[in-house]
């Protein structure tokens, strides 16, 4: 997995696997309702509350800024599909939609942990072990951007 | 006609109706929690990213965000705290703010 994130004039040059491709296609999907539904495990990790003690200005912050973090969230995870459509053929991003893709893989990480339950770092230990397996290709695909970005 | 009759009147001065109660203390600390998920070469990296601090300071707090569950990452006024705070929330990390 060494040369799917190459750094190069423009940017970084994605080269992804078709299976690859194929299970991050689906990413986009599992975000688009996180936090529309109470009952979703990741929905209170997309949605922290800034003052914890005080509620009247935590619903404040929220009313002006939900929108427009959802707005930036959607447009990454576009950016993102619009990516993997040529990801198996090659495709250079800008640093700038590099960011963005690894925005993408971060939220996925934090959202499938919630919904498998993860809280502290031993609840790894109990994750099935293809569950346990997608978390950590996510994470490895995180490190490699990021060292593609930082190159 | 002198150059005095020119001049612009001078407005008498009010004192401006200041509300006392309003809250002075200006700076808000912005936190960072530690999470088992987000990587420790990411976090150091979206501190230095966000706040331009240097790899050995992002580097110093990601070490207390993950040893002690906690670390002051910026402070400043209300605004531009919040504003760090949706910075940060948009790269996934756990964020609040407090005095």
């Amino acid at each position: 997995m060494t040369d799917l994130f190459v750094p190069t004039a423009d940017g970084i040059r994605i080269t992804l696997p078709e299976g690859l491709v194929g299970f991050l296609k689906d990413v986009p999907t599992a975000l688009d309702h996180v936090g529309a539904n109470d009952a979703d495990p990741a929905a209170g990790r997309f949605h922290v509350a800034i003052y914890p003690e005080d509620d009247e200005a935590n619903d404040e912050y929220w009313r002006w800024m939900e929108g427009e973090l959802d707005q930036s969230r959607a447009a990454d995870r576009s950016a993102f599909g619009i990516v993997l459509d040529s990801a198996a053929d090659g495709v250079v991003v800008s640093t700038a939609e590099a960011h963005g893709i690894l925005r993408v893989l971060v939220e996925i990480r934090l959202a499938l942990a919630a919904r498998l339950g993860v809280e502290v770092e031993s609840d790894y230990a109990g994750l099935d072990h293809t569950d346990a397996i997608v978390l950590d290709t996510l994470a490895e695909l995180q490190l490699l951007l990021l060292t593609a970005m930082q190159s | 006609m002198s150059f005095e009759a020119l001049a612009m009147p001078q407005a008498p001065v009010v004192n401006p109706d200041v509300d006392e109660s309003v809250d002075t203390d200006l700076t808000w600390k912005v936190v960072v929690w530690n999470d088992p998920v987000n990587l420790f070469d990411y976090v150091i990296w979206v501190l230095r990213e966000l706040f331009g601090h240097s790899k050995e300071k992002a580097e110093k707090l990601t070490s207390q965000i993950h040893h002690e569950g906690r670390a002051i990452v910026n402070d400043g006024p209300r605004e531009q705290a919040e504003m760090d705070c949706y910075r940060l929330h948009r790269h996934g990390l756990w964020a609040t703010l407090e005095k």
